[in-house]
């Protein structure tokens, strides 16, 4: 018989994607949430990496926070980047967004030894690369990336205005 | 040479799982505390520590910050290994130094990704 893992007695916290309750929600990694109007969506990123996807003219948004690059195969968990993205695209597009109008917003993916990042044995630049491509793929115009580097950081984002705050921790 | 792993948590069954999960391809040593943590991490030098936040002595958060003003520790990479994952309790561990986060219960590709990476990332600046 395998030993229990560590804190087995704990919940395992829900991934995939959580409501906007009372006008906001914090994201743990592997979750995501997309709303249209106003509200507050917040996370806290180190290696991980979160997107932000804004369509000004529907007025709908999302973000996601996922923790490891790429699924293995057959694995549908949004902890991976690649099904991340595809799980927020698609739901905004469901909420009535076009993908031709989205404007994403990249953010974390530190290494926090203080190195620049871009090197295969980084996570952090793995998580990122994911982001890059799976936009590039769904051809999302990336209008900003607060990427790498060796500080994490705490990201809100508005749904609605598609206002990104970032403060480093 | 296999890289050294320094386990930090006061649950005998935690360090046992994480002993388990990890000794095939790290020397792994444990501490009981933080305080016995610190110590041990000034005398064994590991390449990476996996840091309970809730510990008698010296809290995970208290220990982290120590081992961050240690000259031998200052860049080594803490993974802090904690139930307490609300927003708060990630920013006070990423403000006390910590490299990254792994909530309880613990999945066991995210420790294995992480350490491995992390230990990666440790040894090219090292080199």
């Amino acid at each position: 018989m395998s030993a229990p893992a560590v804190g087995e007695e704990l919940p395992v916290r829900p991934v995939g994607r959580v409501e906007v309750a009372g006008g906001s929600v914090y994201l743990h990694p592997g979750q995501f949430a997309v709303a249209r109007g106003r509200a507050s969506m917040g996370t806290i990123l180190g290696s991980c990496v979160g997107v932000c996807l804004h369509d000004p003219v529907a007025g709908v948004g999302g973000l996601n926070h996922f923790l490891l690059p790429r699924a293995p195969a057959g694995d549908t968990s949004p902890r991976y980047g690649d099904v991340a993205m595809r799980r927020l695209i698609a739901e905004l597009v469901r909420l009535g967004a076009e993908p031709a109008r989205l404007v994403a917003t990249i953010v974390g993916g530190a290494c926090f030894l203080g190195a620049a990042g871009g090197r295969k044995a980084d996570l952090g630049s793995a998580n990122v690369a994911v982001a890059r491509a799976a936009l590039a793929e769904a051809r999302i115009r990336v209008a900003a990336e607060h990427v790498e580097g060796p500080r994490g950081r705490r990201v809100s984002f508005d749904p609605h205005s598609g206002n990104v705050r970032i403060r480093t921790l | 040479m296999k890289p050294r792993v320094l386990v930090v948590d006061d649950a005998a069954t935690a360090r046992f799982w994480l002993f388990s999960q990890l000794r095939e391809r790290y020397d792994v040593v444990t501490a009981n505390d933080g305080l016995e943590g610190v110590e041990k991490a000034a005398a064994l030098r590991p390449d990476l520590i996996l840091l309970d936040v809730v510990m008698p002595k010296m809290d995970g958060l208290a220990a982290c910050r120590a081992l961050r003003a240690a000259r031998a520790t200052a860049t080594t990479p803490i993974i802090l290994v904690t139930s307490k994952s609300e927003e708060w309790d990630v920013e006070a561990g990423y403000l006390a130094g910590c490299t990254d986060h792994i909530a309880k219960p613990v999945d066991r590709e995210e420790l294995q990704v992480k350490v491995e990476s992390w230990l990666a990332v440790a040894a090219e600046g090292a080199a």
